[in-house]
This record gives C-alpha cells, structure tokens and sequence, in this order.
C-alpha cells in the first residue's frame, strides 16, 4: 500500500522487562472483591437470595397447598414448636401439639393446644403434589409432619391456608413484579437517558421537559389512580404487566436523569474525544463507550427502585387495587387486617409484612454495597 | 454518602442585586408551572375517564338491584342523570367545563357520592391534609437533624447503632403496616376513643384555643408520627453522613487547630454546612411525606383528603379523584417551588438563571 | 513548486469560536474566538510545535483540524498519502472517514483518554476494528506488535487501563494512534500529564517513532522546553493567534515577538551557573470571549505603543522563513535562549 507500510516497527526490547503492569484482575473480580468487603453487602444479597429461592421453590418449602380451602382449619394460630411436652420431658426433634377448638368463657370458639397428641417435626417429607418449576411432578417437602397431624407455622387464614405456604408463593409476585417494572424502566430509562445527554440538542431539552412533567406526578396517587382503573374483568396475565407497566410508568425518570448527568459528563473527556477522533460511529460510541461507564450508575438505581415498587405494590394490594385473588402477593395477603376486629382476634395474618421487610431491606442492603463496588475506577 | 463539596457561607454581598433577581426567579419558575399543570389536570381527567362506564351506570344497576325498578326504568334514571351532568357530552368538553368550573369559581365538579362539589370537599380536607403532611415534615427535619448530629459525634456508640437500626426499620416497614399496628393498639388494646377523627367531640365546633389544638394533636398524632417516621430515618442518614464528612474537612481541622473548643467546632462551623445539603434534598421530602399522609390517613381513615381519594377510586367517583390528583400535584409543584427558592435563598452558590 | 509539493498540511486563516448563549431563550450573547485566523503548513516528515500558554487555543487548533469540531471560518487542505490535495473542513463525517486514517491524534491525559471498562486490546484494536482493517486473531497480532514497538508486554493486552502507570498508559494511547499507520499526527501535549522522569521516555519514544515510521507530527505544549528537541520548526500562539513561526533555532536565539522573548527567557538554563533574568508577563492572559483591541498582546508587551492599541498587525515574512506579528519586528532588540541577542 503506501509506503508507511515498508518501515516496520521495531519492538523496544529494553523497555519491556521494565514496563510490568500492576497485579491482574478483570472487572467482575475487581468488583465482587470489594462487594464482598462490605458484610452489609453480603448479609442483603443473601436476603434477596432466599427470598428468590423460596419463592422459587415456594412448593417445596410448603407443607400444605397454598391454594387449597379448608373452611374448618381457618385462623389457626401459629403453631407453636416445643422441645419439650407437658409433662417437662425433653426431645431432641421438635414437636407441635394437635389444635383444637374449644368454647371459651364468652362461646367463642378459640383454638387451642392438645398436648394429648404430639406430632414429630420431620425434613424431607412426602406430602402433597406439586411440579417442581411448574414442570417436574414431586411429593417432596421440606417439612412436615406424620400422620393426621398438622403444621401451620405462621398460623392459618379465614379460609384455613396455610400463611407460610401463602408467603412462599406470594414472594414469586411481589418479586417478579417488582424486578419486571424496574427491568421496564431501566430499559427505558437507561436508553432515553443516553440518547438524551449524548445528542443534546432540540431533543435533549423535549426529553428534559417532559422528565419534569413526569416527576411533577405524585407518585403514589397517580399509581393509586392508575390501578384502580384496571378492567376486573381483565385476566390475570394482563392485571400482571398493566401494574408492572404502571410502577415502571413513573419510576424511569430518575434513571433517565441519573444516566444523563452522567453521559453530559461523559461526552466532553478525552475517551469519547478519541473515539470520535478515529471515526466510531454514533452507535458505537453509545453502546461500546457510554453504556459501560453508566452501568453503575444504572445497578444502584435498580436496587433503589426495586424495593420502592415492593412497598407501593404491598400497599395497593392491601387496599385491594391492583392485584386481585386468586394472584397473591405480600400486600394481597394482609387485605384481611383491613378489618379491625379480624387484626385483633387474629393478630397473625399480617406476618407477609415481615417477607415485605426482608425484601425492603435486602435490596437496600444490596444497593449500599454495590454503589461502592460497582464503580472501581471512575474517570468523573 | 453524599460529598458535594462544602465551602463556608457567606452573605450576599448585593442585597438588593439578589433580590431583585429573586423575584424574577420566582416569578419565572412560577410560569414554568403553568404548562406543567395543564398537562397534569389533562392527564388526570383522561384517567379518570379510562374506565368503562360512569357513574349513572353503577347508578343504573344500584337502582336496578337495591331499588329493584325495573331496568328500562333504571335505565331512563340514569341517562337523565347523564343529561343532568354533563356525562352524555363529549370528553374533552367535559374536561373544558371542568376546568371553567376550577378556574372561574372554585368548582372541581360535583361529587355524587358525597352530594356536594368537589371543591367544597377540598376547602374542607386540604387544610387538614395541609397540617397533617407539615407537621409530619417538621417533626421529621427535627428529630432527623438531631438524631443525626448525635449519631455523628457519637460515632459507633450504643446510641448511634440504635440510631442506625431505627433508620433501616424507618425505611424498609411499610407504612400502611406501621399504620396497622398504631390502629390495633389504639383500638384494642388501649381502647382510646375517637381514632378516626381530628378533634373529640365537645371540639368539633369549638372554635380554635390552645385546648382544642392539644385536642387535635392527642387525635392526630399517629398520622403524623407514621408520615414523618420515614422522613427521621432518611433526614437522619444524611446528616450524619455530611457531618461526617465536613467534620474532616479542612477549615473544620483549622478550626480545631486554633484551639475552639470541640462543641463550638461542630456548632458554628460543621453544622451550618453539613445542614445545606438537607435543605437541597427537602424538595424531595415534602411528596414523601404527602405519601405517607396519604398511607397513614387511609388506614387510619382519617377524615383528610387521603381517605376519600380512595374511597373515590373505589366507587368511581370521577371528580372526586381527579380533583384530588390535580391538588396533590400543586402541593407537589407548590413543595419543589419553595424547596427550590429556599435553596437559592440559603445557597450563594445557585445561579439564578 | 517543490516547496509545496513538500506540504503535509496546510492551515489557512482558521477559526473556532465557539457560541456562548444566555437568558431563558439562550440567545447567542457572543463567542469564544478559542481560534481566530490562524495560519500555518506543516510539511513532510517535520515536526511542527505549537507552543502557548494554557487557553490559547492550541489545542482547539489541533482538534479542528481533524475535525472533532467544526471550524467556524477558514480552510485546512491534507494532501493524502496518493498525493491529493483535500480541503476537509466542509467535509462530511462520512467523507472524513477515510481520512481519519491518516490523520490521527495523541491526547494529552492519559487517564481520561482510555475508557476504563475496555481492555487494552479494545483500546488499541478499536481503530482497526471501526475502520474494518483486521479483526479476531488478526487483530490481536497487530495489537501485540504495536505493544512491543511502544515498548509495552502483549502479555498485558487484556489487562484494564487502571493497572498501568500514567507513562504506559501514554504508550497504550501511542500504539492506538498509530494502530493505522497513519501519516499525520497531531500530539496534544501528550507529556504534559507525566511525571517530569517519564517526560522524556515518552517524548524519545515520540522521536523514534517519527524516525521510524516517516511520520508528521503536529506537536502542541504550552512549554517550549518541551518541544525544543523535537521540533524542526516552532509556532507560537496567543488568544486564538499565530505571534511568531520560525524555524527552531532562529526563534529560540533570535525571537521577534516580545511574548516568545518572555517564554523562551522562562526555560531553565542548562547550565545552572549562568543566571539569566526571567522576563516577567505582568497582567492576565485576556479572555478569547472579549479579546484586546489592536495587538492583542499590547496590554502585557513591554513595549507596547499607542498604535499597538489601535492596529492589528500581521503575521509578516519579516527574516525569510520567519513570521512574525508585530509592529515592531524590525526595530525591537530582543533576547534569545543564549542572553544577549
């Protein structure tokens, strides 16, 4: 070609044994070294790990059929789990006790314990069918007990179901719904975010304007208003993704802005200089340069938007807007303390609060740690 | 944590200058709300337009079931209810005469659940929603600044981790749940009277007098403690992390060099300037707290504008709803205005263009 | 004329202002005349430096050139390596392209001129990958050449740019500029970021590479003792303006300009007993937003006239290959690198 090419480049053989590089580690390692610093870090990753695995699994870890009705068990209490039986004798496996309902002094029936009939806690039981993934059959449980005995470790509801069976199940709406709708804003917010700071211009200021717009809602109302003009007569699948579209519907924003202050910053050093200099196109640079430097801007937003659509999802299902039975959720489940008199007789039912609370803190947990993490080397 | 960099105040050196610029300000970021809120009162008639039927259809049936008329007797009520209302015109010329209704006379519309216009429900409920959201905000910037310069200066202590904890509880409970509890014990188990209402009784006509505002406040004080739980928990965070961070700066270590004793070094020189980025961030507290009004006030039901909100979603009472999302989108817009002059008052810093 | 077969590039009469808007319509309120009417040629194989105090505008000069900007007014032809001559500031990024070949930048920081979520092999491959040269295996052999030949391990070429030292990291952006083998490069101080013991491994590798490859270099510092040794010829720029260009010898002995006089009088002697007096620059380099009336150096020139104040001078052929913009060029008895002029 031109004759440039005839003079070859000659290697500087000094130099080299001189010009080592520092210890090598890629970024992921970089990354989960200093994640794995902050115990805070790793105690919310494995909340939000067993929350995920137990909704996962959520039929494996529940004794009893989360769905089916059993009028004659309802509000049972806890049960409560002993080491040791009336009579002061002591057991290495943990037992429950048969409950019974009885009249009390004003003939109101309560439930109460028989220590006449004492049931062994036992792992790895075969129970009722379930598929594995809603694909592989299996009878296999985590827990139960023989015979016609009973089990209802967080107490039963109105129509006798089990609440933990209930809570188990529950996590795989809450969860999936609010990682849906943070997936939908970040998509959308990450994108128009970019695309916004990097051209600037006309487009930038529409996009900047209707930002304002959209924050200008008030959260909460507007999403109160939005679900309740949900079709009840649409079918579960359609309730599902209508209440994912609406909590992403106002919680993009602040991606979009968050992404944009960064690429503005971004777009002026030398980096994104260079690669104009050697002729990368408006994709490339986008998508080669610009995205990877917001990915951490992106990760901290996520786990800050996740457990806020966790605690507006909880609270509208509680009002009884949005989510409808037969899906269950967190919120859907405490629908029952709405009535006074059901939360005092049966203080039990609103123990998913403390799965909304897990989660809630988890993924904060997890945000704290990643905000230091996820960005080893920042150049602004 | 948040690390803007912090540079010690100082007065305006031209008064008059900065005022005059203030007011231009003002009056701008003021006109920049008007759009903003014809798109809002837009947006939230079309939602409240969304759903199938209206309100002279579950009229029609509530005639048909309960009333037990026969349905094509039912069905001539509630169209003459239609005509009667305005529902038989089109949408956007009911979203016209709606907002001629607002803008002329105060009118949001009549609500037919309550039988009475909306407006007069706002003028009603607002005031109360307006005390309830504030009082939860001041509590909250309170303790929240307290609490943190505490946790700052105690770092590590018993007190500070007690602190800590009490924050990630603040932020993580669900209100409505904290909400649920405050109702159980207040009802069942204290058995206090009168939950739901603002004033006892004998007060309810009263005029205003020191008792009847104690009154009030025995009444409300859930609500305000819930709504502003939060707001302690997140104002606290960050002031502890400024303090923090503006305890290690350099004029603070000059300030100690020079022999200041410890207690004037934090509270002529650190707090002033670990306090400006919680004044930066209460443009975002306000629709924090109005949401936790909002939450509190449901459960507790409350006779603010909470409540009925939802209680008009529930029955599809249109004006209702709408009406109270376009108040709450002022108070939102009102909120960010004053947090943002506020800021440009306190801070030197801000350009105001 | 062979003269100009010769010229590499030609700048003529170029300018960069850059809008400044205001108010709540933005209206454009005026400009940064960052570059205002420069002209220069750099010719084949030289070494042209560029010399100025921080905000002059050399550096907006060198990124106009290759068109990272879009030159207000004025025309830069390149004669490419098939011997026509382009006129490329009308020139459309697409038309660019194939120039950008040709025509490539060093940057000055190396920290921020390396994206940190790319490895070096990215780094260096990413010219040939965007100008679709090699790819794959290709690639990385090209990639590991070009490491050796800036004196870099090709062991290292998945390694991030954090890992190495500011020097090396200025060596990673070396092999990427030269990655294409291009024929003109503009270096924008690219040793003014290091510490003063790498300086020079930096800018002997940037004169061995030139030797090497028969390249062009447009060579931008605000030091002239930086670009003395490497340059064949030196332009002296203030606020946006060409004052003095001379060949290296003539302008550091025998300046012209009162402000390349106070710029050379800065350097440090190489033999620390001979004590010359610094000549100071009183006053604030003027803004390119609002620029002196006349001369614009006449506010600091210890000479200075009423007719500086009131006539722009030009850049003049005052000594042949020796331009100057001055008034005084001719009369004025200045001091150069050895003292006593």
């Amino acid at each position: 070609m031109n004759r440039e090419q005839s003079k070859t480049l000659e290697p500087i053989k000094i130099e080299v044994a001189e010009l080592k590089a520092e210890e090598h580690e890629s970024y992921f390692n970089l990354v989960w070294r200093r994640f794995r610093k902050s115990k805070i870090a790793i105690v919310g990753g494995l909340m939000v790990l067993t929350l995920i695995v137990l909704a996962l699994f959520s039929d494996f870890f529940a004794p009893y059929d989360p769905v089916k009705l059993d009028m004659r068990n309802g509000y049972i209490p806890p049960h409560r789990v002993h080491f040791m039986d009336a009579e002061g004798k002591f057991y290495l496996r943990p037992f429950v006790y048969r409950w019974t309902q009885v009249l009390d002094a004003n003939f109101f029936a309560t439930w109460v314990e028989d220590t006449s009939a004492r049931y062994p806690i036992r792992l790895f039981v075969q129970g009722w069918e379930y598929k594995v993934l809603g694909r592989f059959p299996s009878r296999l449980h985590l827990y139960g007990v023989e015979g016609d005995g009973q089990i209802y470790l967080l107490g039963t509801d109105k129509f006798g179901r089990d609440i933990f069976a209930r809570c188990a199940r529950a996590g795989r709406i809450s969860l999936s719904m609010s990682l849906f709708g943070t997936f939908i804003s970040v998509a959308v917010g990450s994108v128009l975010g970019v695309v916004s700071g990097y051209f600037g211009g006309q487009f930038d200021n529409l996009m900047q304007r209707f930002v304002e717009f959209m924050q200008s809602f008030p959260q909460l109302p507007l999403w109160m208003a939005l679900a309740a003009v949900i079709p009840p007569t649409w079918d579960q699948m359609a309730v599902f993704i209508a209440m994912s579209a609406i909590f992403a519907l106002l919680s993009w924003t602040l991606l979009t802005r968050e992404v944009r202050g960064k690429v503005l910053a971004l777009r002026e050093t030398d980096f994104i200089l260079a690669a104009r200099e050697m002729g990368a196109s408006d994709a490339r640079i986008i998508f080669h340069h610009l995205y990877p430097n917001t990915l951490s801007h992106t990760i901290v937003v996520l786990t800050l938007t996740i457990p806020s659509i966790i605690l507006a999802e909880s609270f509208l299902s509680f009002l009884g807007i949005g989510i409808q039975e037969p899906l269950v959720s967190w919120g859907v489940m405490m629908r029952e303390a709405q009535t006074i008199q059901t939360l005092g007789f049966n203080p039990w039912i609103v123990s998913p609060v403390f799965f909304i609370f897990l989660a809630v803190l988890g993924f904060n947990f997890l945000g704290d740690g990643l905000r230091d993490a996820a960005d080893p080397y920042t150049i602004v | 944590m948040v690390s803007s960099p912090v540079i010690p105040r100082r007065r305006h050196a031209k008064g008059g200058f900065v005022g005059g610029m203030m007011i231009n300000y003002i009056l701008r970021r003021i006109l920049i709300s008007i759009p903003l809120l014809i798109g809002i009162s837009i947006v939230s008639f079309a939602i409240i337009q969304l759903p199938p039927g209206d309100f002279a259809s579950s009229y029609q049936s509530y005639l048909m079931n309960q009333a037990n008329l026969p349905a094509a007797e039912a069905q001539k009520a509630a169209n003459e209810y239609r005509r009667a209302y305005g529902l038989d015109r089109p949408v956007y010329e009911q979203y016209f005469r709606w907002i001629k209704g607002i803008v002329t006379e105060g009118k949001f519309g009549y609500s037919f659940a309550y039988k009475q216009d909306v407006g007069e429900l706002i003028a009603e409920r607002l005031p109360r929603t307006l005390f309830l959201a504030a009082s939860a905000h001041l509590i909250s910037t309170l303790f929240g600044i307290v609490i943190g310069i505490y946790s700052a200066t105690h770092k590590y202590s018993l007190g500070d981790n007690l602190a800590t904890v009490f924050a990630f509880i603040g932020t993580a409970a669900p209100r409505f749940f904290l909400a649920i509890i405050l109702v159980y014990f207040l009802v069942i188990r204290w058995k206090v009277p009168y939950v739901n209402r603002f004033t006892s009784p004998i007060y309810s006509f009263a005029p205003m007098s020191w008792d009847k505002f104690v009154d009030i406040l025995r009444h409300t004080w859930p609500v305000i403690a819930i709504a502003g739980f939060g707001g302690i928990a997140r104002n606290m965070r960050v002031m502890r992390g400024n303090l923090l961070d503006v305890l290690n700066a350099q004029y603070v270590t000059t300030a100690r060099s020079k022999g200041l004793r410890e207690t004037k070094v934090i509270n002529k020189h650190a707090v002033p300037n670990a306090l400006h980025p919680i004044i930066m961030y209460q443009g975002t507290v306000l629709p924090y707290m109005l949401q936790g009004e909002l939450e509190a006030a449901i459960v507790l039901n409350m006779p603010s504008l909470a409540p009925m909100f939802y209680n008009s979603l529930v029955s599809q009472d249109i004006y209702v709803s709408g009406g109270f999302l376009l108040v709450y989108s002022v108070l939102l817009i009102a909120g960010n205005l004053i947090a943002d002059i506020v800021l440009a008052l306190v801070d030197p810093r801000i350009k105001l263009n | 004329m062979n003269m100009d077969q010769n010229i590499i590039l030609e700048v003529k009469n170029l300018k960069q202002h850059f809008p400044i808007y205001r108010g709540l319509l933005q209206r454009q309120a005026g400009a940064i005349r960052a570059v205002d009417g420069v002209d220069f040629s750099v010719l084949e194989n030289e070494v042209l430096g560029l010399v100025g105090e921080s905000g002059c505008g050399k550096t907006t000069v060198g990124r106009s050139i290759l068109r990272l900007y879009d030159p207000t007014d004025g025309e830069v032809w390149y004669r490419t390596a098939a011997g026509e001559r382009i006129e490329i500031t009308r020139l459309s990024q697409k038309e660019m392209k194939p120039l950008r070949k040709e025509m490539r930048m060093v940057f000055q920081d190396p920290f921020s001129s390396l994206n940190p979520r790319r490895t070096v092999k990215e780094i260096i491959g990413e010219p040939l990958i965007i100008h679709k040269v090699a790819r794959g295996r290709a690639m990385e052999e090209r990639v590991a050449e070009l490491m050796l030949s800036v004196g870099l391990d090709p062991n290292y070429m998945d390694r991030y740019p954090h890992e190495f030292s500011g020097g090396q990291r200025q060596r990673i952006g070396i092999a990427r500029t030269l990655s294409l083998s291009p024929r003109l490069i503009v270096a924008d101080e690219p040793v003014s970021a290091l510490d003063v013991s790498v300086q020079a491994q930096v800018l002997n590798l940037l004169q061995r590479l030139k030797d090497d490859l028969g390249l062009t270099l447009l060579f931008i510092a605000h030091d002239i003792s930086v670009v003395e040794h490497i340059s064949d010829r030196i332009a002296v720029m203030y606020v946006g303006k060409i004052v003095e260009l001379a060949s290296t010898e003539m302008l550091l002995w025998e300046p012209l300009h009162p402000y390349a006089e106070a710029l050379i009088s800065a350097i440090p002697p190489a033999d620390p007993d001979i004590k010359l007096e610094r000549i100071p620059l009183s006053g604030e380099v003027p803004s390119p937003a609002n620029p002196p009336s006349g001369c614009i150096f006449h506010p600091r020139c210890r000479f200075a006239q009423e007719i500086c104040a009131r006539e722009e001078p030009h850049l003049e052929e005052i000594k042949p290959a020796h331009y100057v913009s001055c008034h005084f060029a001719r009369e004025l008895q200045l001091r150069g690198i050895g003292g006593v002029a």
